[in-house]
Protein backbone atom coordinates (compact mmCIF):
# COMPACT_ATOMS: atom_id res chain seq x y z
CA UNK A 1 0.00 0.00 0.00
CA UNK A 2 2.42 2.63 0.61
CA UNK A 3 4.42 1.36 -1.95
CA UNK A 4 1.32 2.79 -4.37
CA UNK A 5 1.37 5.48 -2.17
CA UNK A 6 4.42 6.64 -3.36
CA UNK A 7 3.53 5.98 -6.53
CA UNK A 8 0.35 8.19 -6.58
CA UNK A 9 2.70 10.79 -4.69
CA UNK A 10 5.72 10.52 -7.51
CA UNK A 11 2.92 11.06 -10.45
CA UNK A 12 1.26 13.91 -8.48
CA UNK A 13 4.81 15.57 -8.13
CA UNK A 14 5.79 15.30 -11.65
CA UNK A 15 1.95 16.40 -12.79
CA UNK A 16 2.34 19.71 -11.11
CA UNK A 17 5.81 20.03 -12.18
CA UNK A 18 5.40 19.82 -15.49
CA UNK A 19 2.43 21.81 -15.39
CA UNK A 20 3.71 24.91 -13.39
CA UNK A 21 6.43 24.96 -16.43
CA UNK A 22 4.19 25.18 -19.01
CA UNK A 23 3.42 28.73 -20.57
CA UNK A 24 -0.16 28.16 -20.75
CA UNK A 25 -0.27 28.28 -16.87
CA UNK A 26 1.74 31.31 -16.41
CA UNK A 27 0.28 33.07 -18.61
CA UNK A 28 -3.64 31.83 -17.21
CA UNK A 29 -2.14 33.15 -13.75
CA UNK A 30 -0.75 36.49 -15.46
CA UNK A 31 -4.26 37.29 -16.98
CA UNK A 32 -5.99 36.25 -13.66
CA UNK A 33 -3.94 38.26 -11.50
CA UNK A 34 -4.44 41.29 -13.66
CA UNK A 35 -7.95 40.97 -13.86
CA UNK A 36 -8.19 40.44 -10.15
CA UNK A 37 -6.41 42.88 -9.23
CA UNK A 38 -7.89 45.22 -11.55
CA UNK A 39 -11.14 45.05 -9.43
CA UNK A 40 -9.64 47.56 -7.17
CA UNK A 41 -10.13 50.10 -10.86
CA UNK A 42 -13.22 49.19 -11.96
CA UNK A 43 -15.26 49.87 -8.69
CA UNK A 44 -16.19 53.05 -10.43
CA UNK A 45 -18.11 51.15 -12.67
CA UNK A 46 -20.24 49.99 -9.93
CA UNK A 47 -23.76 51.27 -9.89
CA UNK A 48 -25.46 49.27 -7.09
CA UNK A 49 -24.26 47.12 -4.68
CA UNK A 50 -21.54 48.26 -2.22
CA UNK A 51 -18.06 49.10 -3.19
CA UNK A 52 -16.59 46.00 -1.53
CA UNK A 53 -18.97 43.47 -2.46
CA UNK A 54 -18.31 44.93 -6.34
CA UNK A 55 -14.60 44.14 -5.79
CA UNK A 56 -15.58 40.74 -4.09
CA UNK A 57 -17.68 39.58 -7.25
CA UNK A 58 -15.30 41.19 -9.56
CA UNK A 59 -12.41 39.32 -8.16
CA UNK A 60 -14.84 35.78 -7.91
CA UNK A 61 -16.01 36.36 -11.18
CA UNK A 62 -12.09 36.37 -12.52
CA UNK A 63 -11.52 33.41 -10.29
CA UNK A 64 -14.48 31.47 -11.67
CA UNK A 65 -13.54 31.87 -15.41
CA UNK A 66 -10.01 31.51 -15.62
CA UNK A 67 -10.07 28.57 -12.98
CA UNK A 68 -12.74 26.71 -15.15
CA UNK A 69 -10.59 27.17 -18.17
CA UNK A 70 -7.47 25.94 -16.37
CA UNK A 71 -8.84 22.89 -14.63
CA UNK A 72 -10.11 21.77 -18.01
CA UNK A 73 -7.40 22.01 -20.03
CA UNK A 74 -4.60 21.45 -17.52
CA UNK A 75 -5.99 18.13 -16.64
CA UNK A 76 -6.67 16.92 -20.21
CA UNK A 77 -3.35 18.06 -21.38
CA UNK A 78 -1.27 16.60 -18.72
CA UNK A 79 -3.35 13.01 -19.29
CA UNK A 80 -2.79 13.24 -23.00
CA UNK A 81 0.83 14.45 -23.15
CA UNK A 82 1.69 10.91 -20.92
CA UNK A 83 -0.50 8.67 -23.61
CA UNK A 84 0.15 10.93 -26.82
CA UNK A 85 4.32 10.54 -25.33
CA UNK A 86 3.99 6.82 -24.81
CA UNK A 87 4.92 7.51 -21.24
CA UNK A 88 1.88 6.06 -19.83
CA UNK A 89 3.10 2.89 -21.53
CA UNK A 90 6.70 2.99 -19.57
CA UNK A 91 5.06 4.17 -16.67
CA UNK A 92 2.58 1.29 -16.99
CA UNK A 93 4.67 -1.14 -17.59
CA UNK A 94 6.18 -1.17 -14.27
CA UNK A 95 4.40 -2.22 -11.48
CA UNK A 96 2.10 1.09 -11.67
CA UNK A 97 -1.58 0.08 -10.87
CA UNK A 98 -3.88 2.11 -13.15
CA UNK A 99 -5.60 3.65 -9.96
CA UNK A 100 -2.60 4.92 -8.69
CA UNK A 101 -1.70 6.71 -12.72
CA UNK A 102 -5.36 8.12 -12.13
CA UNK A 103 -5.17 9.33 -8.72
CA UNK A 104 -1.81 11.05 -8.80
CA UNK A 105 -2.77 12.70 -12.67
CA UNK A 106 -6.15 14.09 -10.22
CA UNK A 107 -3.71 14.89 -7.33
CA UNK A 108 -1.68 16.74 -9.55
CA UNK A 109 -3.64 18.75 -11.46
CA UNK A 110 -5.34 19.97 -7.65
CA UNK A 111 -2.32 20.96 -6.34
CA UNK A 112 -1.67 23.56 -8.88
CA UNK A 113 -5.20 24.07 -8.91
CA UNK A 114 -4.56 25.22 -4.98
CA UNK A 115 -2.07 26.98 -5.77
CA UNK A 116 -3.54 28.96 -8.38
CA UNK A 117 -6.66 29.63 -6.21
CA UNK A 118 -4.62 30.21 -3.16
CA UNK A 119 -2.77 33.30 -4.73
CA UNK A 120 -5.74 34.55 -6.26
CA UNK A 121 -8.10 34.62 -3.21
CA UNK A 122 -5.04 36.04 -1.56
CA UNK A 123 -5.01 38.61 -3.87
CA UNK A 124 -8.43 39.64 -3.53
CA UNK A 125 -8.09 39.49 0.16
CA UNK A 126 -5.59 42.18 -0.13
CA UNK A 127 -7.31 43.93 -2.83
CA UNK A 128 -10.99 44.11 -0.17
CA UNK A 129 -8.65 44.88 2.64
CA UNK A 130 -7.07 47.31 1.50
CA UNK A 131 -10.12 49.35 0.11
CA UNK A 132 -11.96 48.19 3.70
CA UNK A 133 -9.39 50.35 5.73
CA UNK A 134 -9.50 53.24 3.03
CA UNK A 135 -13.21 53.21 3.70
CA UNK A 136 -12.82 52.98 7.44
CA UNK A 137 -10.84 55.65 7.72
CA UNK A 138 -12.93 57.88 5.22
CA UNK A 139 -16.86 57.25 7.07
CA UNK A 140 -15.26 56.07 10.59
CA UNK A 141 -18.03 54.91 12.74
CA UNK A 142 -20.65 55.08 9.98
CA UNK A 143 -18.77 52.47 7.64
CA UNK A 144 -22.02 49.78 8.12
CA UNK A 145 -21.17 46.71 9.94
CA UNK A 146 -22.34 45.04 7.07
CA UNK A 147 -20.46 45.77 4.50
CA UNK A 148 -17.21 44.47 6.81
CA UNK A 149 -15.36 41.68 4.83
CA UNK A 150 -15.20 38.35 6.49
CA UNK A 151 -12.06 36.67 5.77
CA UNK A 152 -12.45 33.75 6.98
CA UNK A 153 -15.36 33.01 4.78
CA UNK A 154 -12.95 34.45 2.03
CA UNK A 155 -10.15 31.65 3.05
CA UNK A 156 -13.77 28.68 2.96
CA UNK A 157 -14.85 29.91 -0.37
CA UNK A 158 -11.35 29.75 -1.46
CA UNK A 159 -11.50 26.15 -0.45
CA UNK A 160 -14.93 25.49 -1.69
CA UNK A 161 -14.11 26.97 -5.54
CA UNK A 162 -10.89 24.69 -4.93
CA UNK A 163 -13.26 21.53 -4.07
CA UNK A 164 -15.47 22.63 -7.15
CA UNK A 165 -13.03 22.49 -9.61
CA UNK A 166 -11.04 19.35 -8.44
CA UNK A 167 -14.85 18.05 -8.93
CA UNK A 168 -14.50 19.38 -13.09
CA UNK A 169 -10.81 17.98 -13.00
CA UNK A 170 -12.03 14.48 -12.37
CA UNK A 171 -15.18 14.82 -14.62
CA UNK A 172 -12.18 15.62 -17.04
CA UNK A 173 -10.05 13.04 -16.21
CA UNK A 174 -13.35 10.28 -16.36
CA UNK A 175 -13.98 12.13 -20.05
CA UNK A 176 -9.91 11.76 -20.82
CA UNK A 177 -9.89 7.74 -20.01
CA UNK A 178 -12.13 6.86 -22.66
CA UNK A 179 -11.80 10.16 -25.37
CA UNK A 180 -9.00 9.31 -27.98
CA UNK A 181 -7.99 12.87 -28.25
CA UNK A 182 -7.52 15.98 -26.32
CA UNK A 183 -9.76 18.41 -27.82
CA UNK A 184 -12.67 16.25 -27.27
CA UNK A 185 -12.07 16.28 -23.88
CA UNK A 186 -11.86 19.59 -23.52
CA UNK A 187 -15.06 20.43 -25.73
CA UNK A 188 -16.82 17.92 -23.87
CA UNK A 189 -15.30 19.01 -20.38
CA UNK A 190 -16.41 22.66 -21.06
CA UNK A 191 -19.97 21.16 -21.76
CA UNK A 192 -20.56 19.16 -18.85
CA UNK A 193 -19.56 22.50 -16.64
CA UNK A 194 -21.98 24.35 -18.65
CA UNK A 195 -24.57 21.65 -18.02
CA UNK A 196 -22.95 21.95 -13.95
CA UNK A 197 -24.14 25.32 -14.20
CA UNK A 198 -27.14 25.23 -14.81
CA UNK A 199 -28.13 21.54 -13.50
CA UNK A 200 -30.50 23.75 -10.86
CA UNK A 201 -32.63 24.79 -13.87
CA UNK A 202 -33.72 21.15 -14.02
CA UNK A 203 -33.90 20.66 -10.69
CA UNK A 204 -36.07 23.32 -10.03
CA UNK A 205 -38.51 22.80 -12.98
CA UNK A 206 -39.03 19.04 -13.47
CA UNK A 207 -41.89 18.93 -10.75
CA UNK A 208 -43.45 21.69 -13.08
CA UNK A 209 -43.27 20.05 -16.30
CA UNK A 210 -46.67 18.79 -17.52
CA UNK A 211 -45.25 16.22 -20.05
CA UNK A 212 -45.07 12.82 -18.58
CA UNK A 213 -42.16 11.71 -21.17
CA UNK A 214 -40.25 14.85 -20.07
CA UNK A 215 -40.30 14.54 -16.24
CA UNK A 216 -37.99 11.49 -16.05
CA UNK A 217 -35.71 12.72 -18.30
CA UNK A 218 -35.08 16.32 -16.95
CA UNK A 219 -34.93 14.44 -13.21
CA UNK A 220 -32.30 12.42 -14.59
CA UNK A 221 -30.42 15.36 -15.82
CA UNK A 222 -30.99 16.76 -12.28
CA UNK A 223 -29.45 13.45 -10.53
CA UNK A 224 -26.59 12.91 -13.24
CA UNK A 225 -24.55 15.84 -13.21
CA UNK A 226 -23.54 17.67 -9.64
CA UNK A 227 -24.97 21.27 -9.06
CA UNK A 228 -22.15 23.78 -9.70
CA UNK A 229 -24.25 26.74 -8.59
CA UNK A 230 -24.50 25.30 -5.08
CA UNK A 231 -21.17 26.34 -4.25
CA UNK A 232 -21.93 29.97 -4.40
CA UNK A 233 -22.85 29.71 -0.46
CA UNK A 234 -19.35 30.49 0.07
CA UNK A 235 -19.34 33.89 -1.46
CA UNK A 236 -22.63 34.87 0.24
CA UNK A 237 -20.79 33.92 3.96
CA UNK A 238 -18.09 36.52 2.63
CA UNK A 239 -20.39 39.03 3.75
CA UNK A 240 -22.36 39.47 6.96
CA UNK A 241 -26.07 38.15 6.15
CA UNK A 242 -29.07 38.75 7.89
CA UNK A 243 -29.49 35.09 8.81
CA UNK A 244 -26.32 33.93 9.58
CA UNK A 245 -25.33 30.97 7.08
CA UNK A 246 -24.79 27.83 9.06
CA UNK A 247 -21.90 26.39 9.13
CA UNK A 248 -23.56 23.11 7.95
CA UNK A 249 -24.34 24.47 5.01
CA UNK A 250 -20.92 25.04 4.03
CA UNK A 251 -19.48 21.62 5.30
CA UNK A 252 -22.22 19.99 3.11
CA UNK A 253 -21.13 21.62 0.28
CA UNK A 254 -17.96 20.48 0.99
CA UNK A 255 -19.03 17.21 1.31
CA UNK A 256 -21.15 17.11 -1.58
CA UNK A 257 -17.71 18.04 -3.66
CA UNK A 258 -15.62 15.17 -1.66
CA UNK A 259 -18.68 13.10 -2.71
CA UNK A 260 -18.50 13.54 -6.56
CA UNK A 261 -14.43 13.68 -6.33
CA UNK A 262 -14.34 10.05 -5.04
CA UNK A 263 -17.51 8.97 -7.63
CA UNK A 264 -15.81 10.37 -10.84
CA UNK A 265 -12.10 9.23 -9.94
CA UNK A 266 -13.59 5.65 -9.18
CA UNK A 267 -15.72 6.33 -13.10
CA UNK A 268 -12.48 7.14 -14.13
CA UNK A 269 -10.01 4.01 -13.12
CA UNK A 270 -13.22 1.65 -14.23
CA UNK A 271 -12.95 3.36 -17.61
CA UNK A 272 -9.36 3.44 -17.87
CA UNK A 273 -8.93 -0.37 -16.89
CA UNK A 274 -10.59 -1.18 -19.71
CA UNK A 275 -8.37 0.63 -22.00
CA UNK A 276 -6.17 -0.41 -24.43
CA UNK A 277 -2.77 2.00 -24.44
CA UNK B 1 -29.39 -16.07 -29.99
CA UNK B 2 -26.49 -15.41 -27.62
CA UNK B 3 -24.30 -11.88 -26.97
CA UNK B 4 -20.74 -12.27 -27.87
CA UNK B 5 -19.21 -10.35 -24.94
CA UNK B 6 -16.15 -9.43 -26.87
CA UNK B 7 -17.94 -7.06 -28.70
CA UNK B 8 -16.80 -3.63 -28.54
CA UNK B 9 -20.62 -2.77 -28.27
CA UNK B 10 -21.33 -4.86 -25.03
CA UNK B 11 -17.87 -3.82 -23.44
CA UNK B 12 -18.88 -0.29 -24.13
CA UNK B 13 -22.94 -0.30 -23.58
CA UNK B 14 -21.77 -2.45 -20.52
CA UNK B 15 -19.37 0.36 -19.52
CA UNK B 16 -21.77 3.42 -20.33
CA UNK B 17 -24.56 1.59 -18.39
CA UNK B 18 -22.79 1.33 -15.06
CA UNK B 19 -21.62 4.71 -15.53
CA UNK B 20 -25.08 6.46 -15.46
CA UNK B 21 -26.42 3.96 -12.96
CA UNK B 22 -23.49 4.86 -10.73
CA UNK B 23 -24.20 8.56 -11.64
CA UNK B 24 -27.92 8.68 -10.52
CA UNK B 25 -27.41 6.47 -7.45
CA UNK B 26 -24.31 9.18 -6.16
CA UNK B 27 -27.14 11.79 -7.61
CA UNK B 28 -29.55 10.30 -5.33
CA UNK B 29 -27.32 9.85 -1.98
CA UNK B 30 -26.18 13.55 -2.48
CA UNK B 31 -29.47 14.88 -2.28
CA UNK B 32 -29.78 15.55 1.01
CA UNK B 33 -26.15 17.45 1.06
CA UNK B 34 -27.37 19.03 -2.26
CA UNK B 35 -30.65 20.37 -0.22
CA UNK B 36 -28.71 21.65 2.64
CA UNK B 37 -26.83 24.15 0.77
CA UNK B 38 -29.00 24.54 -2.13
CA UNK B 39 -31.50 25.81 -0.09
CA UNK B 40 -29.60 28.35 1.82
CA UNK B 41 -28.16 29.54 -1.66
CA UNK B 42 -31.51 30.01 -3.09
CA UNK B 43 -33.05 31.53 0.11
CA UNK B 44 -30.36 34.60 0.05
CA UNK B 45 -30.25 34.69 -3.78
CA UNK B 46 -34.01 35.09 -4.93
CA UNK B 47 -32.24 35.46 -8.21
CA UNK B 48 -31.87 32.25 -8.51
CA UNK B 49 -35.37 31.33 -7.96
CA UNK B 50 -36.65 30.63 -11.56
CA UNK B 51 -40.59 30.78 -9.94
CA UNK B 52 -40.30 34.97 -10.12
CA UNK B 53 -39.65 35.59 -13.35
CA UNK B 54 -41.95 35.25 -16.74
CA UNK B 55 -39.75 33.83 -19.17
CA UNK B 56 -37.75 32.32 -16.40
CA UNK B 57 -35.50 29.42 -18.18
CA UNK B 58 -33.79 31.87 -20.56
CA UNK B 59 -32.99 34.32 -17.86
CA UNK B 60 -32.13 31.75 -15.66
CA UNK B 61 -29.47 30.40 -18.32
CA UNK B 62 -27.98 33.78 -18.07
CA UNK B 63 -27.94 34.55 -14.76
CA UNK B 64 -25.70 30.96 -14.33
CA UNK B 65 -23.36 31.31 -17.07
CA UNK B 66 -22.33 34.26 -15.74
CA UNK B 67 -21.24 33.33 -12.47
CA UNK B 68 -19.53 36.42 -10.40
CA UNK B 69 -19.54 38.49 -13.53
CA UNK B 70 -23.13 38.93 -13.40
CA UNK B 71 -23.03 42.58 -11.66
CA UNK B 72 -20.57 43.91 -14.01
CA UNK B 73 -22.69 42.87 -17.08
CA UNK B 74 -25.32 44.54 -15.48
CA UNK B 75 -23.79 47.77 -15.06
CA UNK B 76 -22.80 47.64 -18.96
CA UNK B 77 -26.25 46.74 -19.39
CA UNK B 78 -27.44 49.80 -17.15
CA UNK B 79 -24.94 52.00 -19.00
CA UNK B 80 -26.00 50.67 -22.22
CA UNK B 81 -30.21 51.87 -21.25
CA UNK B 82 -29.25 55.36 -21.84
CA UNK B 83 -27.58 54.90 -24.92
CA UNK B 84 -31.54 54.23 -25.83
CA UNK B 85 -33.04 56.23 -23.00
CA UNK B 86 -31.92 59.50 -24.96
CA UNK B 87 -32.54 58.12 -28.27
CA UNK B 88 -36.27 57.73 -26.73
CA UNK B 89 -36.25 54.02 -27.88
CA UNK B 90 -39.32 52.27 -26.02
CA UNK B 91 -38.98 48.57 -26.26
CA UNK B 92 -35.12 49.07 -25.72
CA UNK B 93 -35.30 51.10 -22.68
CA UNK B 94 -37.46 48.45 -20.93
CA UNK B 95 -36.04 45.59 -22.30
CA UNK B 96 -32.71 46.64 -20.92
CA UNK B 97 -34.28 47.81 -17.94
CA UNK B 98 -35.69 44.59 -17.49
CA UNK B 99 -32.33 42.62 -18.43
CA UNK B 100 -30.15 44.81 -15.74
CA UNK B 101 -32.44 44.25 -12.46
CA UNK B 102 -32.43 40.21 -13.82
CA UNK B 103 -28.29 40.35 -13.70
CA UNK B 104 -28.19 42.45 -10.59
CA UNK B 105 -31.68 42.71 -8.52
CA UNK B 106 -29.45 43.64 -5.79
CA UNK B 107 -28.87 47.32 -7.13
CA UNK B 108 -31.03 49.70 -6.05
CA UNK B 109 -30.84 52.22 -8.07
CA UNK B 110 -31.92 49.96 -11.13
CA UNK B 111 -35.21 49.48 -9.47
CA UNK B 112 -35.40 53.05 -8.04
CA UNK B 113 -34.36 54.67 -11.62
CA UNK B 114 -35.90 52.66 -13.69
CA UNK B 115 -39.45 52.32 -12.30
CA UNK B 116 -39.19 56.63 -12.53
CA UNK B 117 -38.10 55.70 -16.40
CA UNK B 118 -41.15 53.54 -16.88
CA UNK B 119 -43.77 55.52 -15.27
CA UNK B 120 -42.64 59.22 -16.05
CA UNK B 121 -40.61 58.73 -19.45
CA UNK B 122 -41.96 56.31 -21.33
CA UNK B 123 -45.46 57.55 -20.76
CA UNK B 124 -44.00 61.13 -21.65
CA UNK B 125 -42.66 59.72 -24.74
CA UNK B 126 -45.47 57.50 -25.80
CA UNK B 127 -47.74 61.48 -24.57
CA UNK B 128 -45.98 62.90 -27.58
CA UNK B 129 -46.45 60.23 -30.08
CA UNK B 130 -50.56 60.10 -29.16
CA UNK B 131 -50.61 63.55 -28.91
CA UNK B 132 -53.54 64.20 -31.02
CA UNK B 133 -55.41 61.50 -29.61
CA UNK B 134 -58.26 62.23 -27.31
CA UNK B 135 -57.68 62.92 -22.98
CA UNK B 136 -59.22 59.44 -22.36
CA UNK B 137 -56.49 57.84 -24.40
CA UNK B 138 -53.76 59.57 -22.90
CA UNK B 139 -55.23 58.84 -19.38
CA UNK B 140 -54.98 55.08 -20.57
CA UNK B 141 -51.22 55.38 -21.43
CA UNK B 142 -50.67 57.16 -18.13
CA UNK B 143 -52.67 54.49 -16.17
CA UNK B 144 -51.07 51.84 -18.41
CA UNK B 145 -47.62 52.53 -17.48
CA UNK B 146 -47.95 53.81 -13.87
CA UNK B 147 -49.31 49.89 -13.53
CA UNK B 148 -46.06 48.66 -15.41
CA UNK B 149 -44.20 50.75 -13.28
CA UNK B 150 -45.89 49.53 -9.76
CA UNK B 151 -45.62 46.25 -10.97
CA UNK B 152 -41.65 46.31 -11.27
CA UNK B 153 -41.28 47.92 -7.83
CA UNK B 154 -43.18 45.13 -6.45
CA UNK B 155 -40.65 42.75 -8.23
CA UNK B 156 -37.98 44.84 -6.22
CA UNK B 157 -39.29 44.66 -3.24
CA UNK B 158 -38.93 40.81 -3.50
CA UNK B 159 -35.00 41.47 -3.48
CA UNK B 160 -35.49 44.30 -1.32
CA UNK B 161 -37.92 43.88 1.17
CA UNK B 162 -39.55 46.74 2.92
CA UNK B 163 -36.98 49.68 1.10
CA UNK B 164 -38.48 52.95 2.15
CA UNK B 165 -37.02 54.32 -1.39
CA UNK B 166 -38.98 51.99 -3.45
CA UNK B 167 -41.82 52.19 -1.13
CA UNK B 168 -41.56 55.58 -1.49
CA UNK B 169 -41.90 55.03 -5.58
CA UNK B 170 -44.88 53.93 -5.06
CA UNK B 171 -46.48 56.05 -3.05
CA UNK B 172 -45.11 58.83 -6.43
CA UNK B 173 -46.77 56.96 -8.62
CA UNK B 174 -49.91 56.58 -6.83
CA UNK B 175 -50.14 60.45 -5.81
CA UNK B 176 -49.00 61.66 -8.82
CA UNK B 177 -49.75 59.26 -11.74
CA UNK B 178 -52.61 57.66 -10.64
CA UNK B 179 -54.47 60.55 -8.90
CA UNK B 180 -54.82 57.93 -6.17
CA UNK B 181 -54.57 60.18 -3.02
CA UNK B 182 -55.90 57.58 -0.19
CA UNK B 183 -53.93 54.28 -1.63
CA UNK B 184 -50.82 57.19 -1.99
CA UNK B 185 -51.19 57.83 1.80
CA UNK B 186 -51.09 54.68 3.16
CA UNK B 187 -47.65 54.29 0.95
CA UNK B 188 -46.50 57.04 2.15
CA UNK B 189 -47.04 55.53 5.86
CA UNK B 190 -45.47 52.12 4.89
CA UNK B 191 -42.82 53.73 3.31
CA UNK B 192 -42.18 55.88 6.43
CA UNK B 193 -42.59 53.08 8.81
CA UNK B 194 -39.97 50.76 7.03
CA UNK B 195 -36.59 50.89 8.78
CA UNK B 196 -34.18 53.49 8.30
CA UNK B 197 -36.68 55.55 6.03
CA UNK B 198 -36.23 59.13 6.41
CA UNK B 199 -38.49 61.50 8.83
CA UNK B 200 -39.87 63.52 6.04
CA UNK B 201 -41.64 60.54 4.55
CA UNK B 202 -43.63 60.39 7.56
CA UNK B 203 -44.46 64.13 7.06
CA UNK B 204 -46.10 63.71 3.42
CA UNK B 205 -48.11 61.20 4.83
CA UNK B 206 -49.71 63.95 7.13
CA UNK B 207 -49.67 66.36 4.61
CA UNK B 208 -52.21 63.61 2.17
CA UNK B 209 -54.17 63.29 5.41
CA UNK B 210 -54.96 67.22 5.85
CA UNK B 211 -55.53 67.14 1.71
CA UNK B 212 -57.84 63.96 2.40
CA UNK B 213 -60.04 65.94 5.19
CA UNK B 214 -58.53 63.32 7.81
CA UNK B 215 -57.06 66.23 10.02
CA UNK B 216 -57.46 64.07 13.29
CA UNK B 217 -55.66 61.43 12.39
CA UNK B 218 -52.86 63.92 10.50
CA UNK B 219 -52.30 65.60 14.14
CA UNK B 220 -52.15 62.32 15.87
CA UNK B 221 -50.03 61.04 13.68
CA UNK B 222 -47.74 64.18 13.61
CA UNK B 223 -47.51 64.68 16.85
CA UNK B 224 -46.18 60.61 17.62
CA UNK B 225 -43.61 62.22 15.07
CA UNK B 226 -42.93 65.13 16.73
CA UNK B 227 -42.24 63.25 19.92
CA UNK B 228 -39.74 60.10 18.16
CA UNK B 229 -38.09 62.66 16.06
CA UNK B 230 -34.25 61.46 15.77
CA UNK B 231 -31.61 63.39 17.51
CA UNK B 232 -29.94 64.67 14.57
CA UNK B 233 -33.12 66.78 13.55
CA UNK B 234 -32.18 70.38 12.88
CA UNK B 235 -33.89 73.42 15.04
CA UNK B 236 -36.02 73.89 11.58
CA UNK B 237 -37.28 70.99 10.89
CA UNK B 238 -38.35 70.89 14.68
CA UNK B 239 -39.70 74.34 14.11
CA UNK B 240 -41.49 73.10 10.84
CA UNK B 241 -43.50 70.32 12.58
CA UNK B 242 -44.24 72.36 15.67
CA UNK B 243 -45.99 75.14 13.36
CA UNK B 244 -48.23 72.20 11.64
CA UNK B 245 -49.23 70.70 15.12
CA UNK B 246 -50.30 74.33 16.20
CA UNK B 247 -51.77 74.75 13.12
CA UNK B 248 -53.96 71.50 13.07
CA UNK B 249 -54.90 72.66 16.51
CA UNK B 250 -56.54 75.54 15.02
CA UNK B 251 -58.38 73.43 11.91
CA UNK B 252 -59.44 70.87 14.62
CA UNK B 253 -60.58 73.83 16.68
CA UNK B 254 -58.96 71.64 19.87
CA UNK B 255 -59.57 72.54 22.87
CA UNK B 256 -56.78 74.15 25.58
CA UNK B 257 -56.70 71.04 27.42
CA UNK B 258 -56.17 69.01 24.12
CA UNK B 259 -53.36 71.25 23.07
CA UNK B 260 -50.15 70.51 23.31
CA UNK B 261 -48.32 72.90 26.18
CA UNK B 262 -45.90 75.68 25.34
CA UNK B 263 -43.47 73.58 27.25
CA UNK B 264 -43.03 70.77 24.96
CA UNK B 265 -41.95 73.33 21.69
CA UNK B 266 -38.88 73.00 20.68
CA UNK B 267 -35.99 74.83 22.44
CA UNK B 268 -35.71 78.19 20.75
CA UNK B 269 -39.21 78.39 18.87
CA UNK B 270 -41.37 82.07 19.51
CA UNK B 271 -44.84 82.18 19.05
CA UNK B 272 -45.03 83.76 15.65
CA UNK B 273 -45.90 87.45 15.85
CA UNK B 274 -49.78 88.31 15.10
CA UNK B 275 -50.72 89.25 11.89
CA UNK B 276 -50.81 93.33 11.27
CA UNK B 277 -54.20 94.13 10.53
CA UNK B 278 -54.57 95.00 6.60
CA UNK B 279 -54.11 98.51 5.34
CA UNK B 280 -57.05 100.76 4.79
CA UNK B 281 -57.62 100.89 0.74
CA UNK B 282 -56.44 103.80 -0.27
CA UNK B 283 -59.34 106.65 -1.74
CA UNK B 284 -58.85 109.27 -4.16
Amino acid sequence: MNQAIGHVWRIARLTFLEAVRQRFFNFLILLAVALVGSSYFFRQFNFGASELRFIADFGLGGIFLFGSILSVVAAAQLFFSEIENRTALTILAKPVRRWSFIAGKFLGVALLMFVFIALLTTLLGLCLWWRERQLIVQWGDQFPLSEHVRYWALAFDGLLQWLKFDVLVAVTILIASFANTNLYTVIVSFFVQLICQLQYIANDRWSGIKAAWARPLVWLLGKVFPNFQLFSIGDLAIFPQKVPIPHTALLAAAGYAAIYIVVFLALAVFSFSQREI
Amino acid sequence: MTIDRSSWFWRRGRAYLITWVVLVVTGVAATPLQETAWNQVKSRQPDLNLADFKDSVGQGMVLGLLGGFRNVMADAVWLRRYYFWEKRDLPNTEALIDLATTLDPRALEFWDNGSANIAYDIAAWRFYDERHAPPAVLDSIKREQAERALRFLDRGLVFHPNNPTLLRDKALIYQFRLNDLPTAADQYRIAAEAPGAPSFLGRIYVELLRQLGRNREAFDYLRNIYFHLPPYTTADERFIVWNRLQDLEDTLKLPVSERLPLSDAPPGWHPPPPAAPSAPPAHG
